[in-house]
Protein backbone atom coordinates (compact mmCIF):
# COMPACT_ATOMS: atom_id res chain seq x y z
CA UNK A 1 0.00 0.00 0.00
CA UNK A 2 3.42 2.61 1.17
CA UNK A 3 4.86 1.79 -1.67
CA UNK A 4 1.82 2.28 -4.01
CA UNK A 5 1.11 5.82 -2.47
CA UNK A 6 4.79 6.93 -2.83
CA UNK A 7 4.64 5.77 -6.63
CA UNK A 8 1.60 7.75 -7.55
CA UNK A 9 3.18 10.55 -5.77
CA UNK A 10 6.35 10.54 -7.10
CA UNK A 11 4.60 10.11 -11.09
CA UNK A 12 2.39 13.15 -9.65
CA UNK A 13 5.18 15.25 -8.85
CA UNK A 14 7.48 14.04 -12.29
CA UNK A 15 4.97 15.07 -13.95
CA UNK A 16 4.83 18.85 -14.08
CA UNK A 17 9.04 18.30 -14.09
CA UNK A 18 8.48 16.65 -17.57
CA UNK A 19 6.76 18.97 -19.36
CA UNK A 20 9.40 22.07 -18.09
CA UNK A 21 12.04 19.58 -19.32
CA UNK A 22 11.12 18.59 -22.45
CA UNK A 23 10.23 22.05 -23.09
CA UNK A 24 13.43 23.65 -22.30
CA UNK A 25 15.66 20.49 -23.76
CA UNK A 26 13.47 21.54 -26.87
CA UNK A 27 15.10 25.43 -27.32
CA UNK A 28 17.49 23.59 -29.68
CA UNK A 29 15.39 21.27 -32.04
CA UNK A 30 15.71 17.42 -31.81
CA UNK A 31 14.43 14.92 -32.69
CA UNK A 32 12.43 11.76 -30.18
CA UNK A 33 15.65 9.79 -29.48
CA UNK A 34 18.17 12.37 -29.31
CA UNK A 35 15.93 14.42 -27.07
CA UNK A 36 15.31 11.33 -24.96
CA UNK A 37 18.96 10.82 -24.64
CA UNK A 38 19.68 14.37 -23.58
CA UNK A 39 17.18 14.60 -21.16
CA UNK A 40 18.81 10.55 -19.45
CA UNK A 41 22.24 12.27 -20.19
CA UNK A 42 21.45 14.65 -17.24
CA UNK A 43 19.44 12.61 -15.00
CA UNK A 44 15.79 13.01 -15.88
CA UNK A 45 14.93 9.83 -17.18
CA UNK A 46 11.47 9.19 -19.85
CA UNK A 47 10.15 6.36 -21.67
CA UNK A 48 9.20 6.40 -25.00
CA UNK A 49 5.42 5.45 -24.02
CA UNK A 50 5.39 8.85 -22.12
CA UNK A 51 7.80 11.19 -24.38
CA UNK A 52 6.10 10.58 -27.70
CA UNK A 53 2.25 11.01 -26.28
CA UNK A 54 3.78 13.99 -24.13
CA UNK A 55 5.34 15.94 -27.63
CA UNK A 56 2.00 15.37 -29.38
CA UNK A 57 -0.04 16.82 -26.93
CA UNK A 58 2.55 19.60 -26.61
CA UNK A 59 2.52 20.15 -30.20
CA UNK A 60 -1.43 20.59 -30.48
CA UNK A 61 -1.18 23.02 -27.97
CA UNK A 62 0.95 25.27 -30.35
CA UNK A 63 3.75 25.05 -27.84
CA UNK A 64 6.26 23.04 -30.11
CA UNK A 65 6.39 22.52 -33.91
CA UNK A 66 7.75 19.33 -35.60
CA UNK A 67 8.74 18.53 -39.32
CA UNK A 68 10.23 15.62 -40.59
CA UNK A 69 13.54 15.68 -42.52
CA UNK A 70 16.15 12.97 -43.80
CA UNK A 71 19.35 12.71 -41.46
CA UNK A 72 21.66 9.81 -41.66
CA UNK A 73 19.41 8.26 -44.81
CA UNK A 74 16.22 8.17 -42.49
CA UNK A 75 13.29 10.59 -41.83
CA UNK A 76 13.14 12.08 -38.35
CA UNK A 77 10.65 14.06 -37.02
CA UNK A 78 12.28 17.00 -35.11
CA UNK A 79 10.68 19.05 -32.66
CA UNK A 80 11.28 22.30 -31.37
CA UNK A 81 10.00 25.20 -29.01
CA UNK A 82 7.44 27.25 -31.11
CA UNK A 83 7.31 31.39 -30.32
CA UNK A 84 4.00 30.60 -27.96
CA UNK A 85 5.72 27.77 -26.29
CA UNK A 86 8.97 30.17 -25.64
CA UNK A 87 6.66 32.62 -23.88
CA UNK A 88 4.69 30.06 -21.96
CA UNK A 89 8.32 28.22 -21.16
CA UNK A 90 9.72 31.59 -19.59
CA UNK A 91 7.11 32.19 -17.58
CA UNK A 92 6.74 28.32 -16.43
CA UNK A 93 10.68 28.62 -15.03
CA UNK A 94 10.00 32.47 -13.05
CA UNK A 95 6.85 30.46 -11.38
CA UNK A 96 9.18 27.06 -10.92
CA UNK A 97 11.85 29.04 -9.62
CA UNK A 98 9.50 30.82 -7.21
CA UNK A 99 7.74 27.61 -5.90
CA UNK A 100 11.47 26.27 -5.42
CA UNK A 101 12.19 29.17 -3.56
CA UNK A 102 9.49 28.86 -1.36
CA UNK A 103 9.85 25.15 -0.77
CA UNK A 104 13.80 25.25 0.05
CA UNK A 105 12.58 28.29 2.82
CA UNK A 106 9.81 25.44 4.14
CA UNK A 107 12.11 22.88 3.97
CA UNK A 108 14.90 25.09 5.91
CA UNK A 109 12.39 25.91 8.71
CA UNK A 110 11.38 22.34 9.25
CA UNK B 1 13.83 -6.42 -38.36
CA UNK B 2 11.03 -8.46 -39.39
CA UNK B 3 10.14 -8.87 -35.29
CA UNK B 4 9.78 -4.73 -35.80
CA UNK B 5 7.35 -5.28 -38.43
CA UNK B 6 5.49 -7.29 -36.33
CA UNK B 7 5.54 -4.91 -33.20
CA UNK B 8 4.09 -2.26 -34.92
CA UNK B 9 1.78 -3.79 -36.82
CA UNK B 10 0.41 -4.78 -33.15
CA UNK B 11 0.75 -1.33 -32.20
CA UNK B 12 -1.29 -0.17 -35.11
CA UNK B 13 -4.05 -2.23 -34.84
CA UNK B 14 -4.57 -0.09 -31.48
CA UNK B 15 -3.99 3.04 -32.35
CA UNK B 16 -6.14 5.96 -32.98
CA UNK B 17 -7.20 6.46 -36.62
CA UNK B 18 -6.22 9.86 -36.71
CA UNK B 19 -2.46 10.33 -36.93
CA UNK B 20 -1.67 6.52 -36.92
CA UNK B 21 0.65 6.69 -39.85
CA UNK B 22 3.00 9.75 -37.81
CA UNK B 23 2.79 8.22 -35.02
CA UNK B 24 4.31 4.76 -36.23
CA UNK B 25 6.35 6.07 -38.28
CA UNK B 26 7.86 7.98 -35.71
CA UNK B 27 7.74 4.59 -33.05
CA UNK B 28 9.47 2.98 -35.90
CA UNK B 29 12.08 5.45 -35.95
CA UNK B 30 13.20 5.98 -32.63
CA UNK B 31 13.21 1.70 -32.19
CA UNK B 32 15.45 1.93 -35.24
CA UNK B 33 17.58 4.81 -33.29
CA UNK B 34 17.71 2.32 -30.32
CA UNK B 35 18.88 -0.84 -32.52
CA UNK B 36 21.44 1.43 -34.33
CA UNK B 37 22.50 2.53 -30.42
CA UNK B 38 22.96 -0.77 -29.08
CA UNK B 39 24.45 -2.60 -32.62
CA UNK B 40 27.13 0.01 -32.31
CA UNK B 41 28.22 -0.10 -29.24
CA UNK B 42 28.21 -4.20 -29.19
CA UNK B 43 29.97 -4.06 -32.81
CA UNK B 44 27.54 -6.29 -34.66
CA UNK B 45 23.65 -6.78 -35.31
CA UNK B 46 21.36 -7.45 -32.89
CA UNK B 47 19.57 -11.35 -32.77
CA UNK B 48 16.04 -11.31 -32.20
CA UNK B 49 15.94 -12.58 -28.62
CA UNK B 50 17.93 -9.38 -28.13
CA UNK B 51 15.37 -6.94 -30.11
CA UNK B 52 12.85 -9.05 -28.40
CA UNK B 53 14.18 -7.67 -24.94
CA UNK B 54 14.00 -4.27 -26.91
CA UNK B 55 10.63 -4.68 -27.75
CA UNK B 56 9.24 -5.80 -24.28
CA UNK B 57 10.97 -3.11 -22.53
CA UNK B 58 9.30 -0.78 -25.01
CA UNK B 59 6.08 -1.82 -23.90
CA UNK B 60 3.17 -3.87 -24.76
CA UNK B 61 1.56 -2.95 -28.16
CA UNK B 62 -1.82 -2.09 -26.66
CA UNK B 63 -0.28 -0.40 -23.34
CA UNK B 64 2.08 1.55 -25.82
CA UNK B 65 -0.87 2.44 -28.48
CA UNK B 66 -3.40 3.72 -25.41
CA UNK B 67 -1.02 6.19 -24.45
CA UNK B 68 -1.68 8.27 -28.10
CA UNK B 69 -5.81 8.33 -26.74
CA UNK B 70 -7.19 10.91 -24.87
CA UNK B 71 -9.09 9.46 -21.74
CA UNK B 72 -12.62 9.00 -22.07
CA UNK B 73 -14.96 9.05 -18.85
CA UNK B 74 -16.71 5.90 -19.08
CA UNK B 75 -14.38 3.73 -20.92
CA UNK B 76 -10.59 4.75 -20.07
CA UNK B 77 -8.28 5.74 -23.02
CA UNK B 78 -6.56 1.83 -22.83
CA UNK B 79 -9.82 0.05 -23.80
CA UNK B 80 -11.47 2.83 -25.68
CA UNK B 81 -10.29 1.26 -29.51
CA UNK B 82 -11.26 -2.65 -28.11
CA UNK B 83 -14.51 -1.18 -26.99
CA UNK B 84 -15.67 0.96 -30.36
CA UNK B 85 -13.80 -2.35 -32.01
CA UNK B 86 -16.63 -4.38 -30.37
CA UNK B 87 -19.30 -1.64 -30.41
CA UNK B 88 -19.28 -2.29 -34.27
CA UNK B 89 -19.16 -5.46 -35.06
CA UNK B 90 -22.45 -5.97 -32.39
CA UNK B 91 -23.97 -2.86 -34.35
CA UNK B 92 -22.60 -4.09 -38.14
CA UNK B 93 -22.63 -7.67 -38.15
CA UNK B 94 -24.72 -8.68 -35.56
CA UNK B 95 -28.21 -6.36 -34.63
CA UNK B 96 -28.27 -5.14 -38.06
CA UNK B 97 -28.70 -8.47 -39.98
CA UNK B 98 -31.11 -9.26 -37.40
CA UNK B 99 -32.86 -6.97 -37.25
CA UNK B 100 -33.28 -6.47 -40.95
CA UNK B 101 -33.98 -10.68 -41.33
CA UNK B 102 -36.72 -10.03 -38.62
CA UNK B 103 -38.54 -6.93 -39.73
CA UNK B 104 -37.91 -6.11 -43.26
CA UNK B 105 -40.00 -9.39 -44.45
CA UNK B 106 -42.51 -7.96 -42.15
CA UNK B 107 -42.44 -4.15 -43.11
CA UNK B 108 -42.13 -4.87 -46.99
CA UNK B 109 -45.39 -7.84 -46.81
CA UNK B 110 -47.62 -5.36 -44.62
CA UNK B 111 -50.26 -3.33 -46.02
CA UNK B 112 -49.05 -0.06 -45.23
CA UNK B 113 -45.12 -0.24 -44.71
CA UNK B 114 -45.16 3.20 -43.57
CA UNK B 115 -46.70 1.75 -40.47
CA UNK B 116 -45.29 -1.09 -39.59
CA UNK B 117 -42.20 0.86 -40.11
CA UNK B 118 -43.39 3.15 -38.16
CA UNK B 119 -44.21 0.20 -34.86
CA UNK B 120 -41.65 -1.60 -35.48
CA UNK B 121 -38.95 1.11 -34.99
CA UNK B 122 -39.69 1.37 -31.13
CA UNK B 123 -38.44 -2.48 -31.12
CA UNK B 124 -35.30 -1.84 -33.15
CA UNK B 125 -34.62 1.52 -30.67
CA UNK B 126 -34.99 -0.57 -27.69
CA UNK B 127 -32.70 -3.20 -29.17
CA UNK B 128 -29.82 -0.55 -30.06
CA UNK B 129 -29.96 0.54 -27.11
CA UNK B 130 -30.02 -2.54 -25.26
CA UNK B 131 -26.84 -3.77 -27.46
CA UNK B 132 -24.89 -0.37 -26.42
CA UNK B 133 -25.92 -0.41 -22.93
CA UNK B 134 -24.80 -3.81 -22.36
CA UNK B 135 -21.25 -3.37 -23.98
CA UNK B 136 -20.66 -0.11 -22.32
CA UNK B 137 -21.90 -1.07 -19.18
CA UNK B 138 -19.30 -4.30 -19.69
CA UNK B 139 -16.37 -1.63 -20.44
CA UNK B 140 -17.47 0.69 -17.54
CA UNK B 141 -16.92 -2.49 -15.13
CA UNK B 142 -13.38 -2.94 -16.63
CA UNK B 143 -12.74 0.65 -15.82
CA UNK B 144 -14.32 0.37 -12.38
CA UNK B 145 -12.63 -2.73 -11.17
CA UNK B 146 -9.27 -1.90 -13.00
CA UNK B 147 -8.27 -5.91 -13.47
CA UNK B 148 -4.62 -6.55 -13.03
CA UNK B 149 -4.08 -7.68 -16.39
CA UNK B 150 -0.93 -9.95 -16.12
CA UNK B 151 -0.80 -11.05 -19.70
CA UNK B 152 -0.43 -7.29 -20.31
CA UNK B 153 3.24 -7.53 -18.83
CA UNK B 154 3.84 -11.15 -19.44
CA UNK B 155 3.83 -10.85 -23.31
CA UNK B 156 6.48 -12.28 -25.50
CA UNK B 157 7.30 -10.44 -28.83
CA UNK B 158 8.31 -13.26 -30.56
CA UNK B 159 5.01 -14.79 -30.67
CA UNK B 160 3.54 -11.81 -32.18
CA UNK B 161 1.21 -12.66 -35.57
CA UNK B 162 3.60 -12.12 -38.58
CA UNK B 163 3.61 -8.89 -40.28
CA UNK B 164 1.06 -8.59 -43.20
CA UNK B 165 2.26 -6.09 -45.85
CA UNK B 166 -0.34 -3.65 -47.09
CA UNK B 167 0.60 -3.49 -50.10
CA UNK B 168 0.90 -7.23 -50.80
CA UNK B 169 -2.42 -9.29 -52.87
CA UNK B 170 -3.54 -12.44 -52.04
CA UNK B 171 -3.00 -14.83 -55.05
CA UNK B 172 -5.58 -17.04 -53.86
CA UNK B 173 -7.87 -14.01 -53.78
CA UNK B 174 -7.18 -12.75 -57.36
CA UNK B 175 -7.68 -16.52 -58.66
CA UNK B 176 -10.85 -16.87 -57.08
CA UNK B 177 -11.95 -13.33 -58.44
CA UNK B 178 -10.84 -13.94 -61.44
CA UNK B 179 -12.62 -17.43 -61.70
CA UNK B 180 -16.23 -15.94 -60.12
CA UNK B 181 -15.98 -13.22 -62.45
CA UNK B 182 -15.53 -15.62 -65.41
CA UNK B 183 -18.67 -17.71 -64.24
CA UNK B 184 -20.22 -14.62 -64.05
CA UNK B 185 -19.47 -13.33 -67.81
CA UNK B 186 -20.08 -16.87 -69.33
CA UNK B 187 -23.73 -16.68 -67.46
CA UNK B 188 -23.90 -12.96 -68.24
CA UNK B 189 -22.98 -13.50 -72.05
CA UNK B 190 -25.49 -16.69 -72.24
CA UNK B 191 -28.17 -15.31 -70.34
CA UNK B 192 -30.83 -14.95 -72.95
CA UNK B 193 -31.20 -19.17 -73.09
CA UNK B 194 -31.62 -19.17 -68.75
CA UNK B 195 -34.03 -16.43 -68.02
CA UNK B 196 -36.36 -17.71 -65.91
CA UNK B 197 -39.44 -17.15 -67.90
CA UNK B 198 -42.02 -17.53 -65.11
CA UNK B 199 -40.99 -13.33 -64.48
CA UNK B 200 -42.04 -10.28 -66.05
CA UNK B 201 -41.30 -6.60 -65.36
CA UNK B 202 -42.86 -3.57 -65.76
CA UNK B 203 -41.21 -0.72 -67.02
CA UNK B 204 -42.47 2.69 -68.98
CA UNK B 205 -45.67 1.88 -67.36
CA UNK B 206 -46.52 -1.81 -69.25
CA UNK B 207 -45.43 -4.78 -68.39
CA UNK B 208 -42.90 -6.40 -70.51
CA UNK B 209 -42.15 -10.49 -70.61
CA UNK B 210 -40.19 -12.89 -70.01
CA UNK B 211 -38.52 -11.04 -67.41
CA UNK B 212 -36.40 -8.16 -65.78
CA UNK B 213 -33.04 -9.76 -66.79
CA UNK B 214 -34.20 -9.20 -70.56
CA UNK B 215 -34.23 -5.62 -69.81
CA UNK B 216 -31.44 -5.51 -67.37
CA UNK B 217 -29.15 -7.50 -70.99
CA UNK B 218 -30.75 -5.36 -72.97
CA UNK B 219 -30.09 -2.12 -71.80
CA UNK B 220 -26.77 -2.82 -69.37
CA UNK B 221 -25.10 -5.63 -71.81
CA UNK B 222 -22.43 -3.97 -72.65
CA UNK B 223 -21.62 -1.92 -69.64
CA UNK B 224 -21.71 -4.47 -67.24
CA UNK B 225 -19.38 -7.29 -69.83
CA UNK B 226 -17.11 -3.93 -69.64
CA UNK B 227 -17.15 -3.69 -65.86
CA UNK B 228 -16.47 -7.84 -65.64
CA UNK B 229 -14.02 -7.86 -68.18
CA UNK B 230 -12.03 -5.13 -66.40
CA UNK B 231 -12.10 -6.94 -62.97
CA UNK B 232 -11.25 -10.46 -64.81
CA UNK B 233 -8.35 -8.29 -65.66
CA UNK B 234 -6.85 -6.37 -62.72
CA UNK B 235 -7.14 -9.52 -61.06
CA UNK B 236 -5.09 -11.58 -63.85
CA UNK B 237 -2.29 -9.19 -63.44
CA UNK B 238 -2.56 -9.24 -59.63
CA UNK B 239 -2.08 -13.07 -60.18
CA UNK B 240 1.41 -12.58 -61.47
CA UNK B 241 2.11 -9.21 -59.65
CA UNK B 242 0.88 -9.69 -56.40
CA UNK B 243 1.56 -5.82 -55.29
CA UNK B 244 -0.76 -3.06 -55.45
CA UNK B 245 0.78 -0.49 -57.51
CA UNK B 246 -1.01 3.19 -57.58
CA UNK B 247 -2.29 2.74 -61.54
CA UNK B 248 -3.99 -0.87 -60.53
CA UNK B 249 -5.31 0.85 -57.25
CA UNK B 250 -7.19 3.73 -59.48
CA UNK B 251 -8.10 1.07 -61.96
CA UNK B 252 -9.68 -0.78 -59.32
CA UNK B 253 -10.89 1.96 -57.55
CA UNK B 254 -13.14 3.00 -60.75
CA UNK B 255 -14.04 -0.30 -61.41
CA UNK B 256 -16.02 -0.44 -58.13
CA UNK B 257 -17.34 3.37 -58.79
CA UNK B 258 -18.75 2.29 -61.97
CA UNK B 259 -20.09 -1.05 -60.36
CA UNK B 260 -21.60 1.22 -57.61
CA UNK B 261 -23.11 3.75 -60.15
CA UNK B 262 -24.87 0.86 -61.98
CA UNK B 263 -26.48 -0.84 -59.23
CA UNK B 264 -28.25 2.55 -57.96
CA UNK B 265 -29.01 3.69 -61.28
CA UNK B 266 -30.38 0.07 -61.71
CA UNK B 267 -32.34 0.19 -58.46
CA UNK B 268 -33.44 3.52 -58.86
CA UNK B 269 -35.50 2.43 -62.39
CA UNK B 270 -39.55 1.80 -62.28
CA UNK B 271 -39.00 -2.23 -62.55
CA UNK B 272 -40.89 -4.93 -60.66
CA UNK B 273 -40.28 -8.51 -60.81
CA UNK B 274 -44.31 -10.45 -61.24
CA UNK B 275 -45.18 -13.75 -61.10
CA UNK B 276 -47.07 -14.66 -64.21
CA UNK B 277 -48.92 -17.12 -63.04
CA UNK B 278 -50.86 -16.56 -60.15
CA UNK B 279 -53.81 -18.00 -60.51
CA UNK B 280 -57.43 -16.13 -59.07
CA UNK B 281 -60.23 -17.71 -58.32
CA UNK B 282 -63.37 -15.15 -58.64
CA UNK B 283 -66.57 -15.15 -56.63
CA UNK B 284 -68.57 -15.70 -60.22
CA UNK B 285 -65.87 -19.12 -60.45
CA UNK B 286 -64.37 -17.81 -63.19
CA UNK B 287 -60.37 -18.57 -62.88
CA UNK B 288 -58.08 -15.55 -64.48
CA UNK B 289 -54.40 -15.77 -64.63
CA UNK B 290 -52.69 -12.53 -63.23
CA UNK B 291 -49.56 -10.91 -62.92
CA UNK B 292 -48.51 -9.97 -59.08
CA UNK B 293 -45.73 -8.34 -58.14
CA UNK B 294 -43.52 -10.95 -56.27
CA UNK B 295 -42.70 -9.21 -53.01
CA UNK B 296 -40.20 -12.03 -52.03
CA UNK B 297 -37.76 -12.25 -55.57
CA UNK B 298 -38.16 -7.97 -55.93
CA UNK B 299 -37.27 -7.43 -52.29
CA UNK B 300 -34.66 -9.81 -52.69
CA UNK B 301 -33.21 -8.35 -55.95
CA UNK B 302 -33.09 -5.10 -54.58
CA UNK B 303 -31.45 -6.05 -51.24
CA UNK B 304 -29.02 -7.52 -53.43
CA UNK B 305 -27.89 -4.31 -55.65
CA UNK B 306 -28.18 -2.48 -53.00
CA UNK B 307 -25.62 -4.29 -51.01
CA UNK B 308 -23.17 -4.66 -54.03
CA UNK B 309 -23.80 -1.33 -54.86
CA UNK B 310 -22.59 0.47 -51.28
CA UNK B 311 -19.77 -2.53 -50.67
CA UNK B 312 -18.64 -0.82 -54.49
CA UNK B 313 -18.99 2.59 -53.16
CA UNK B 314 -16.79 1.94 -50.28
CA UNK B 315 -14.14 -0.37 -51.43
CA UNK B 316 -14.28 2.41 -54.49
CA UNK B 317 -13.51 5.32 -52.09
CA UNK B 318 -11.19 3.48 -49.59
CA UNK B 319 -9.00 2.27 -53.08
CA UNK B 320 -8.94 5.76 -54.17
CA UNK B 321 -7.81 7.18 -50.81
CA UNK B 322 -5.24 4.69 -50.68
CA UNK B 323 -4.06 5.44 -54.06
CA UNK B 324 -3.89 9.06 -53.22
CA UNK B 325 -1.91 8.14 -50.41
CA UNK B 326 0.67 6.20 -52.31
CA UNK B 327 1.15 9.04 -54.59
CA UNK B 328 1.00 12.14 -52.32
CA UNK B 329 3.50 10.03 -49.68
CA UNK B 330 5.03 6.90 -50.09
CA UNK B 331 5.82 6.23 -46.83
CA UNK B 332 1.80 6.56 -45.57
CA UNK B 333 0.55 4.13 -46.76
CA UNK B 334 1.35 1.35 -44.24
CA UNK B 335 4.22 0.86 -41.66
CA UNK B 336 6.11 -1.73 -44.15
CA UNK B 337 7.09 1.16 -46.29
CA UNK B 338 7.77 3.66 -43.29
CA UNK B 339 10.22 1.50 -41.64
CA UNK B 340 12.10 1.38 -44.94
CA UNK B 341 12.66 4.83 -45.16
Amino acid sequence: MIPDIFENLRLELRRGCLILAVLAALRTERYGYTLRKSLADQGMEIDEGTLYPLLRRLETQGLLVSEWREQDKRQKRFYRLSDNGNQILERLLVEWQSMNASLAEILKDS
Amino acid sequence: MELLNRYLQAVKWWLPRDGQADILRELSEDLHSQIEAKEAELDRNLTDSEIAELLKRHGNPFLVASRFRTDHEWIGAPWLQLYQFILKIVLLWVLIPILAIVYVPTIAAARNPASALLSASAHIWLAIVYAVGMVTLGFGALRWFKPDLWSLKEWDPLRLPPARDPLKISRLGSALEAFISLIFLSWWMDMPHVVLNNYAVKFGGRWQTPTLWIYLHGDFYWLICAIVTGAIAVSIVSLIHPTWTRTRMKVRSAIDGITAATMFLVLGLDWKVVSMRWTEFLRDGQVIDTLRPSQAVNMTIGMTLFIIGSVSAWTCISRWKQARNMSNSPTSTGIFISISS
